[in-house]
């Protein structure tokens, strides 16, 4: 086992845990109420990504402070992290992270199992839906606070007919340490 | 994968894990019914060959089974707390047992038992048959984007039923609330369709647990 799988074991069976179905219900409560009140598919996606990115915003203290987890030395071990130590953790859930480009800056996470997913049925006036989307926010605000800037995309779901539900991740820059517009010396 | 999908392969954590009940001894499964809690019907689908014919005889008996279950409920002892009833009615050659949840949700099986001369299998093989067809409802019921009230089912097999099934009956054969609200996406239960048809076919064909 490698060192990022044994540190996600670890921190998994640490952490308290909650009822997978109670999680999966709520989460399932949230998408379809806002399903109902939006009554735009598109604009349910974007919520469901600000959602997860101000979730990503907070998750990631909690992920370097529960794990101690050092700096990644390229995003690849960057990818490695996110999927065996940070959804293990909060997720249990290892997606694998497969189909790098040449430079090492994009990759996708298939995942075989999403907790997010059990029990839900699309229907077809959502057929547009991105149903896991606050997951692509939460890895979007994780790695902004660590100064990565990342697009994340659905590319592949499950609910949709799909084998798995694949997220494809891209190094967009690394943000550089700025100091805010007040604090400019010009 | 979708949950219908999994859990018809039996890969759902909540299906039973007794193993695929055992023949049911020749007994045939007529009908399938779920009942919610207010007794109004959710879901009824015949498996005999009559699938044209009118349902209301088998609506009768479903429904004086429901009398049964509250008679049951009501008089049971304070110890037994199962959701399992057992044989709940017996008449005109149909044997019905049946299930009822804590939130009421009944689930009904109606075997033909003329045709296997009322030799009714036991109880833990139709213990283990309503627990796994319960849990197919559960899963469905579980969609968020399920709306909960309505029939889990489309009339679509005849005006009769339809009527029967969507609106309040004149004659009161079945009650339930008023301008009961149909469905609003048929295309999430057919799903569950295929879902109690298969596992009716699995105890029908599975091999008898008894060697």
């Amino acid at each position: 086992m490698s060192r990022n799988q044994r540190l996600g074991e670890s921190c998994y069976n640490d952490l308290e845990k909650i009822n997978a179905e109670l999680f999966t219900l709520t989460y399932g409560a949230l998408v379809a109420q806002l399903v109902r009140d939006m009554e735009d598919v598109d604009k349910v996606n974007a919520k469901l990504d600000e959602m997860g990115h101000n979730i990503g915003l907070r998750l990631i203290d909690e992920l370097l402070a529960k794990s101690g987890i050092a700096r990644c030395g390229s995003f690849r071990e960057t990818a490695d992290v996110v999927s065996k130590v940070g959804f293990k953790m909060f997720l249990n859930t290892v997606p694998n992270v497969d189909n790098w480009n040449e430079r090492g800056t994009e990759c996708t996470l298939v995942f075989d199992d999403n907790p997010l997913e059990d029990f839900v049925a699309l229907p077809s006036s959502c057929a547009g839906l991105k149903y896991s989307n606050v997951l692509c926010g939460v890895l979007r605000g994780a790695l902004e606070s660590v100064h990565l800037a990342v697009a994340c995309e659905i590319v592949s779901d499950a609910l949709k007919g799909d084998p798995k539900t694949e997220i494809r991740m891209s190094l967009k820059h690394v943000i550089e340490d700025e100091a805010g517009e007040d604090y400019r010396e010009d | 994968m979708s949950a219908v999908a999994r859990a018809a392969e039996g890969g759902s954590a909540r299906m039973s894990g007794a193993g695929a009940p055992g023949r049911l001894g020749g007994a045939k499964t007529v009908a399938v019914a779920f009942v919610d809690g207010v007794n109004a019907p959710l879901f009824l689908k015949r498996f005999d060959d009559e699938a044209e014919k009118d349902s209301l005889d088998l609506l009768l008996v479903i429904h004086s089974a429901l009398d049964a279950i509250d008679e049951l409920r009501t008089n049971r002892r304070r110890g037994s707390r199962k959701s399992y009833l057992g044989l709940l009615n017996l008449v005109d050659g149909y044997a019905v047992f049946g299930h009822a949840s804590n939130s009421l949700v009944k689930t009904m099986v109606v075997l033909d038992a003329e045709a296997c001369g009322y030799a009714v299998p036991d109880d833990a093989v139709m213990e283990a048959y309503l627990s796994s067809l319960y849990n197919a409802y559960v899963d469905t019921v579980s969609n968020p984007f399920l709306e909960l009230g309505s029939a889990l089912q489309l009339g679509n097999e005849g005006d009769e039923k339809g009527a029967a099934m969507n609106e309040e009956s004149p004659e009161g054969v079945l009650i339930g609330p008023p301008g009961r609200k149909t469905a609003r996406h048929p295309e999430l239960l057919q799903g569950f369709e295929e879902l109690v048809e298969s596992l009716v076919h699995d105890v029908q064909t599975a091999p008898s647990n008894t060697a």
